[in-house]
């Protein structure tokens, strides 16, 4: 019996029937929305972070200490943005879309069991449940696309069906291999059947279940309705603000779920040593969702037809022979030993490798010492990278030297140098340059210097032009205003600026200079 | 029977994958494309009229801005269109510079085709980053020698503006020491990966003699298996002293073309460390008059830029400025296949098989 029932009941026996099931349906749901916000929260952070340092990056680190903050403050940025309905969408269809998105998502988390008597309802058809719920989220998705009258989200909305229809029936028949052996169609069961984690057992299922639901979730190498480079992120394209958030809490709230499947019906759920159930079972979500970023931040995408060939070709025909598999062992082997998990692997491995042989990737046979393998050398890749010292740096704290002859924003003009020959306004192609001089005692006198950075060039030829050394670069390399006429430099700016000139065409200069920052070869850590 | 009709959707000019404004008015039948139809003229600044009023030493910060992920090749070709015309000999020195900033600068460039192609494909940026970060450190030794890091403004009439600084020549050898390791590295993520073999091999072939017959060059052509490279073709400046090979594709597809620019990296590093070694003390700069007024005639220069065969024709007529200045931009010309080898693929192709030509549109649209 799950917390939800227990409360009920307990409820019963003071107020009537319709309160003691709607207040506690009411409690459920907040409890249980506040913590999957609080989870999601801790995704994007990971993701984020994660993705970061797949690609050397240092990622998000502002927003309080170490980042922490910045699902914060993503959240804070979407919700007061403007939301936008497109004049030729269907307005209802279009704000309910997102509503219909989430709650599916929201909704199996009534089954999952966060320890053996932490479960909100413990029905007997858990997992059947599921799978009924979490195809759901698409209709949302499709109507989204629909809504948005846009081309783009159209297109999304239609290989959203697609990919649901090819994927979910693989889904489906790899989970009927776990429930064979665990003899039940409830989570909490199915988690109390797994003395050697199903993962095991059902090496083959498990591998297809979980491509099946990278599928469902649209992360790359299946994220088609999204395909930013494509499509431009599809279904949600039209949406912005709070729908758009929740769009986004709908992906990640799917994600937490799917983790969560994934875990209880392979990874033995809350079962572990030592910790409590419910840490446990966060753990190893958590591993699940890491292992979803990391083949996210290194594979690109599947095109539709071959995503759907994939779908049919290959995950279809191994579930069903897993199926199968599974079955003969059941009646030969009812009692699943232990080691049935070799004799398991080895026919995994080996229907992997026969049916890959099938496979022609752009008209080539692959056979298996590429299958798989160029994929799996790229995620050991963008792996190692993840202990390789980040290439990029804290700006404005942290900052780079430019080179001695860095051509940098402002010149650096010597007034009593200068001569007034004119010759930098004449070598200047974009004629920026504007000097006027008069007469004076031994020579010319400046008297209006103006010169428009707004179009300036920094080719740097004014200073090579110069016959007398009064012009140079600088070295600044930071320069923002607000209006254009601010950044046309006059003499008197000229004179009072800070002093900072380039080497450049001067390199009797160089010697005294500060040596350029260079980017550091890249060392793995530690 | 079902009837089916057609869907015309818009990409660009604002979109994330037409690297740049560029716009392809596509017919869909469902996801296959029937028929495409390329736009461009969102960029046009009218460099080439423009460059008409200018001295040919002003001229060269504007050919930066043509392709401005490969300056120093469009540098390159520039002052040799003039140096041609003027009659001017360059320096040993400066000779061996150019070459080497001109391959460090196909490096850098072929590393952001690549890394773009593979955002095309649909990897959610790491490739990019990775190729990004053997692009900085390319764009870290440009700024040493001029002082820029996207328009260097590095070439003159007559050689190069300045010489490198004593700390150039090791910080080079550090790279070119590393790079064959990054480029090993790329081919680990991405040449074995099934997803990029099933994206890209054998989608948007193109034979070779429609490629001979559009006149595409650069990679676009070798890959389809034409082993046409100006460097071996009609060598400029010095490059017949220098031993690479020219890698070259077998079936024309966006794959190949992929491949085609792998290899042309590691040749580029076998180039720079054979300059490097070679490199002869002097000048680098000839004795040119401050005010260029080049001879009657008219001059076309060619070389091989990391899109192609970058040209510069020039006419000249006794007066500071060009009385003609005309640019054959490889992007342009090869771009002009898009339609050909995108008809029959699906919406995700186009996107790749576009990454794949590899178009910079300051070029395209000059």
């Amino acid at each position: 019996m799950g917390v939800l029932e227990q409360f009920q009941h307990w409820l019963l026996g003071y107020w009537p029937s319709w309160a003691a099931y709607l207040v506690p349906a009411i409690v459920a749901f907040l409890v249980l929305s506040s913590f999957i916000l609080l989870v999601v929260m801790a995704f994007i952070y990971i993701e984020r972070r994660g993705v970061g340092r797949f690609q050397v990056r240092l990622g998000p680190n502002r927003a309080g200490p170490l980042g922490i903050l910045q699902p914060v403050a993503d959240a804070i940025k979407v919700l007061v943005k403007e939301d936008i309905i497109p004049s030729r969408g269907d307005r209802r269809i279009h704000w309910l879309a997102p509503i219909i998105a989430f709650m599916p998502a929201l909704a199996i988390f009534a089954v999952i069991p966060f320890g053996p008597r932490a479960i909100f309802t413990d029905i007997n058809i858990g997992i059947l449940y599921i799978i009924a719920i979490s195809s759901l989220g698409v209709i949302g998705v499709f109507m989204a696309g629909w809504a948005s009258g846009n081309k783009y989200s159209l297109v999304s909305a239609l290989r959203t069906v697609a990919q649901l229809i090819s994927y979910e029936i693989p889904l489906m028949l790899s989970i009927a291999g776990v429930l064979i052996i665990s003899g039940s169609l409830s989570m909490v069961s199915i988690v109390e059947a797994q003395s050697i984690p199903f993962i095991l057992l059902q090496p083959l299922g498990f591998l297809i279940f979980f491509v099946a639901a990278t599928a469902e979730l649209n992360r790359t190498p299946f994220d088609l309705l999204e395909a930013e480079s494509e499509i431009v992120a599809g279904y949600h394209t039209e949406y912005s603000g709070m729908k758009f958030s929740l769009f986004y809490l709908a992906e990640y709230t799917h994600a937490f779920a799917i983790s969560a499947i994934v875990a209880t019906l392979f990874l033995s759920g809350w079962k572990g040593p030592f910790l409590p159930p419910a840490l446990w079972l966060m753990i190893k979500v958590f591993l699940v969702f890491i292992v979803l970023f990391w083949a996210r931040s290194t594979l690109p995408r599947l095109r539709v037809d071959q995503l759907m060939g994939f779908a049919w070709k290959g995950l279809f025909p191994l579930a069903l022979l897993n199926l199968f598999i599974t079955a003969a062992e059941a009646i030969i082997w009812p009692g699943f030993p232990w080691q049935l998990l070799i004799l398991n692997l080895l026919i995994a491995a080996l229907l992997i490798v026969l049916w890959s042989g099938l496979f022609r990737v752009a008209g080539e046979r692959v056979s298996f010492h590429r299958y798989g393998r160029g994929i799996a050398k790229g995620m050991a890749l963008t792996f190692r990278h993840l202990f390789r010292r980040p290439i990029t740096v804290q700006y404005p704290e942290q900052r780079l030297t430019p080179a001695p002859r860095f051509r940098g924003n402002l010149l650096v003009w010597d007034e009593e140098r200068c001569n007034g020959c004119r010759a930098c306004a004449r070598a200047c192609p974009v004629s920026i340059i504007d000097i006027e001089t008069k007469k004076g005692d031994k020579g010319l006198i400046v008297e209006t210097l103006e010169i428009d950075f707004g179009r300036c060039l920094f080719c740097g030829l004014c200073v090579e032009a110069c016959p007398v050394a009064a012009l140079f670069m600088s070295r600044d390399y930071e320069q923002a205003s607000y209006f254009r006429e601010s950044l046309v430099v006059k003499k008197e700016q000229f004179i009072a600026a800070e002093k900072r000139p380039s080497a450049y065409a001067y390199p009797d200069l160089e010697a005294e200079m500060p040596p350029q920052t260079l980017l550091a070869p890249p060392k793995e850590k530690g | 029977m079902l009837k089916t009709e057609p869907i015309m959707i818009n990409f660009g000019p604002q979109h994330p994958s037409t690297h740049g404004v560029f716009r392809m008015r596509v017919t869909f039948d469902g996801e296959v494309i029937v028929d495409l139809e390329p736009i461009f003229g969102y960029l046009h600044r009218g460099i080439e009229k423009l460059c008409e009023s200018k001295t040919y030493t002003q001229i060269i910060p504007y050919t930066d801005r043509l392709d401005y992920l490969a300056s120093m090749s469009n540098n390159f070709a520039y002052v040799m269109a003039v140096e041609k015309l003027a009659g001017i000999e360059i320096p040993e020195r400066a000779q061996y510079l150019r070459v080497i900033v001109a391959e460090l600068q196909r490096i850098a460039s072929h590393l952001i085709a690549v890394g773009g192609f593979l955002n095309d494909l649909g990897a959610f940026f790491t490739p990019f980053m990775y190729m990004f970060r053997e692009r900085e450190k390319i764009l870290d030794l440009f700024e040493m020698v001029c002082g820029q890091r996207l328009t260097y403004n590095y070439m003159r009439i007559g050689g190069v503006s300045h010489d490198i600084p004593p700390e150039f020549l090791p910080a080079l050898k550090r790279f070119v020491d590393e790079m064959p390791g990054y480029i090993d590295e790329y081919d680990q993520l991405l040449a074995e990966n099934e997803i990029v073999l099933a994206r890209s091999k054998g989608v948007g072939v193109l034979p070779a003699d429609l490629a001979i017959n559009a006149s595409a060059s650069g990679p676009v052509l070798r890959g389809s298996g034409v082993r046409w490279d100006i460097r071996r073709a009609d060598p400029y400046s010095i490059y017949d002293r220098f031993e690479f090979e020219i890698p070259v594709g077998k079936m024309g597809d966006t794959y190949d073309r992929y491949w085609v620019r792998i290899q042309e990296m590691r040749q580029s590093v076998r180039i720079v460390r054979q300059a490097m070694a070679e490199l002869p003390q002097g000048e680098v700069r000839a004795k040119v008059p401050a005010t260029l007024r080049p001879p009657q005639g008219e001059v076309y220069a060619r070389i091989e830029s990391p899109r192609g065969e970058l040209g510069f024709y020039l006419v000249g007529d006794d007066s500071p400025h060009p009385y003609r200045f005309k640019v054959r931009a490889p992007s342009l010309i090869n771009l002009t296949l898009l339609r050909d080898l995108c008809i029959g693929w699906k919406l995700a192709d186009a996107i790749a098989i576009l990454g794949s030509i590899d178009i910079v549109l300051a070029e395209v649209d000059r």
